[in-house]
């Protein structure tokens, strides 16, 4: 948690120095674990416990569920790195395309839930969505990394009804207790702050306050300054019209 | 009016097949949904929120389209994703899309109402993002969905 706090100052005041590793994303070649942490956010202890959770998913319902957090994504739309990353490592089976990866790119404050075509039955498009607007938001923009990937194979385990019996590490709780005063300050600034100025933007562009501005893939809390780019994008683009009879 | 009086079983089959069979012509995708009333922001902004529930704004060439009907409001939206640009569909074109439909269903004729949308919807789509050989057909269920 400390960890993590620590990067996302590091972040919002270090942001040029960041900006000349975005060119140099590339994708990690297939990994040997199903939690894949990239930017160091999560302590060996969540790691462990949820790469075993991780497992078991995959040895009860046979479907592989892939994690992977990164620093960030070199300013690229998570959708494509998404897309790329699950082919390259070729998560699920290569006949039942039943994959699901989740990727985080914590600079973009990007989000996105694959799912191989597979259990598109099983989760689809607006579930994917709803999982990440409802589940995955709340615990990501306070940076709890630990508890949304942990949220995220629970939601899992409950659509495919796997979830482990018996006691489990209680690993999953992963906060520090307690946030000193000047981290409440902080997160005021760096975080309420840029939502308000981003409900107002919203609100002027006419897409009916959505902050999130996506589904299936999202950005949570929209730190103020640069645009999302190709990131989520919203609606507000497209053409539209309303009428009554 | 009931949800089940706007379009008859038979008839939304109907309205299913010509939008799969549109799907079939073009990488953009095309959805009615019903709901019962319009909220206080408005017709056409519940029309985008249900947009991104379904999660059309999955498509790749964001080029979505959905017909957003409030039944007991009597209102009727219908939007298009980021892709379909000014070029592709000037303003025009949706007013005319969301005019053609109050106008038909004014007289009671919902069936044709949505069907014309439909088809106009799709001949613009087909036009401005045709198919690519290898990939066909929604990525989103094709059915009326309701709320």
């Amino acid at each position: 948690m400390l960890r993590a706090i620590a990067l996302g100052c590091a972040l919002s005041f270090a942001a040029p120095a960041a900006r000349a590793q975005e060119d140099a994303f590339q994708l990690p070649p297939k990994p040997a674990a199903r939690v894949n942490d990239y930017a160091h956010v999560l302590s060996n202890r969540a790691l462990a416990g949820l790469e075993d959770r991780y497992a078991k998913f995959a040895a009860t319902t046979g479907h592989q569920a892939f994690v992977a957090i990164f620093p960030d994504i070199g300013g690229q739309p998570v959708e494509n790195v998404a897309t790329a990353l699950f082919k390259l490592w070729g998560v699920g089976d290569a006949k039942k395309h039943d994959g699901i990866l989740l990727v985080l790119g914590l600079k973009e404050r990007a989000v996105r839930i694959e799912v191989g075509y597979g259990l598109e039955d099983r989760i689809p498009d607006a579930r994917a969505s709803r999982i990440i607007r409802e589940e995955l938001f709340p615990h990501l923009k306070d940076a709890r990394y630990a508890v949304a990937v942990f949220v995220f194979v629970r939601r899992l385990e409950d659509i495919f009804s796997a979830r482990p019996q018996g006691a489990l590490p209680r690993y999953q709780v992963t906060s520090s207790g307690k946030l000193p005063p000047w981290a409440i300050l902080l997160f005021v600034f760096a975080v309420l702050v840029p939502i308000l100025r981003n409900l107002s933007r919203a609100r002027t562009l006419g897409s009916g306050g959505v902050t999130t501005r996506s589904g299936f893939s999202g950005i949570w809390f929209g730190g103020g300054g640069r645009g999302f780019g190709g990131g989520g994008g919203g609606l507000s683009g497209g053409g539209g019209a309303s009428g009554r009879w | 009016m009931g949800a089940g009086k706007f379009l008859n079983t038979d008839e939304e089959q109907r309205i299913v097949d010509e939008i799969r069979h549109i799907e079939i012509k073009t990488t953009g995708e095309i959805h009615v949904h019903l709901a019962a009333r319009e909220s206080r922001k408005g017709v056409l902004a519940d029309a985008r929120r249900t947009f991104v529930k379904l999660g059309m704004d999955r498509a790749r060439e964001r080029n979505g389209v959905l017909i957003y009907i409030a039944l007991k409001s009597r209102a009727v939206a219908c939007c298009g994703d980021a892709g379909i640009t000014e070029k592709h569909a000037p303003s025009v074109f949706w007013t005319q899309v969301v005019n053609g439909m109050t106008a038909t269903f004014a007289k009671g004729d919902y069936f044709i109402g949505v069907s014309k949308a439909v088809e106009a919807i799709g001949e613009m789509l087909a036009r401005e993002f045709p198919a690519h050989p290898e990939e066909s057909g929604g990525r989103i269920p094709d059915n009326i969905s309701r709320s």
